[in-house]
């Protein structure tokens, strides 16, 4: 199973775990998978054409899976998974 | 060197404070702080420049008086930025002048590394929220802020400090990085860290690099690419 980081903001569909194990061969397969395991998270990171949201960063073992293959970016047992929102706090 | 450069610091608040401690410990020399808002008593315990004498006062002044205290050559600027503003602030930049975007607008953030990429200059930007922060130093030809993040994300997805909470050493941790890649930069040491986004995540002890590259559908791309065929564009 990949770990996949969740941010602060998607904790909520988490149970307010920061990181969580899920199977999948590709990023792809790993959403959907998360969306079973957590109702509701995955429309907060895809569109509704399923392509990641463009504000929603998607990273495979610290590598932007724009530059590798997107949503096919394979995923290996021991990869872990960031999902990277832009953050804005600093008060 | 860091002492030799005009450094602008973009709010002085939780961020906007440590990043001025950082500048000086690092050698800085001369600064700009801008900031529109007043010291209240909830910010001491992270916007370690103030105290309670302070409360009420301009931050930015308050600021500038201890950069000034220490030696250092600090001028306030009491104003409330909007995104298009910051044409205006870069235009206004001596040439290797270095920003430090330290505010909690997310549309600064996309504007500051916007009019960066426009005018050939080099800025720093950070947030943080939480136990998390983000810093990505930005240099003229290298990959932006934009680059990393495409859009403005909804507000569901940005709750401020106020509404998320945010742990204070969280914005003391990012807004010293900030400082250090402000100096890395200066120093031009910054070869390796450049364009790449630092993702502190304090909860879990881990801070990541992440990605680093121009991404090819980046919107400052145009720009970047005038820019770099310019002489002395770039600094």
């Amino acid at each position: 199973m990949a770990t996949v980081r969740i941010p602060t903001p998607l904790r909520k569909f988490t149970q307010g775990k920061d990181e969580v194990s899920i199977v999948g061969t590709n990023v792809r397969e790993l959403l959907a998978n998360l969306e079973a395991a957590h109702p509701g998270i995955r429309e907060k990171i895809c569109d509704e054409g399923g392509a990641v949201r463009r504000f929603v960063n998607v990273f495979v073992a610290d590598e932007d899976i724009r530059f590798l293959d997107n949503l096919d970016t394979a995923v290996k047992d021991a990869d872990e998974v960031s999902i990277v929102p832009a953050i804005a706090g600093g008060r | 060197m860091i002492a030799d450069v005009q450094l602008v610091v973009l709010g002085a608040g939780g961020l906007g404070c440590p990043a001025l401690l950082g500048l000086r410990m690092g050698g800085a020399k001369r600064v700009v702080i801008v900031d529109h808002d007043v010291v209240e008593s909830s910010n001491l315990h992270r916007q370690v420049l103030y105290d309670l004498g302070d409360v009420g006062a301009r931050k930015a002044e308050v600021a500038a008086a201890r950069m000034r205290a220490v030696g250092i050559d600090a001028t306030a600027q009491v104003r409330e930025l909007v995104p298009d503003d910051l044409d205006g602030v870069f235009a206004a930049l001596e040439p290797d002048a270095i920003v430090l975007e330290c505010t909690d607008v997310p549309a600064l953030k996309f504007a500051c590394n916007d009019a960066a990429v426009r005018h050939g200059r080099r800025t720093v930007i950070g947030a943080a929220l939480g136990l998390r922060g983000h810093a990505i130093a930005v240099a003229p030809g290298s990959a932006c802020y934009r680059c990393v993040f495409e859009a403005l994300p909804p507000a569901v997805l940005v709750p401020s400090c106020a509404e998320a909470g945010v742990l204070g050493t969280a914005v003391g941790v990012t807004g010293f990085v900030l400082a250090q890649l402000a100096c890395a930069l200066a120093d031009g040491h910054a070869d390796d860290i450049v364009g790449r986004l630092l993702e502190l995540a304090l909860g879990s002890g881990i801070i990541r690099t992440l990605a680093g590259r121009v991404r090819p559908q980046c919107p400052c791309n145009t720009t970047r690419a005038s820019r770099l065929s310019v002489p002395n564009a770039a600094t």
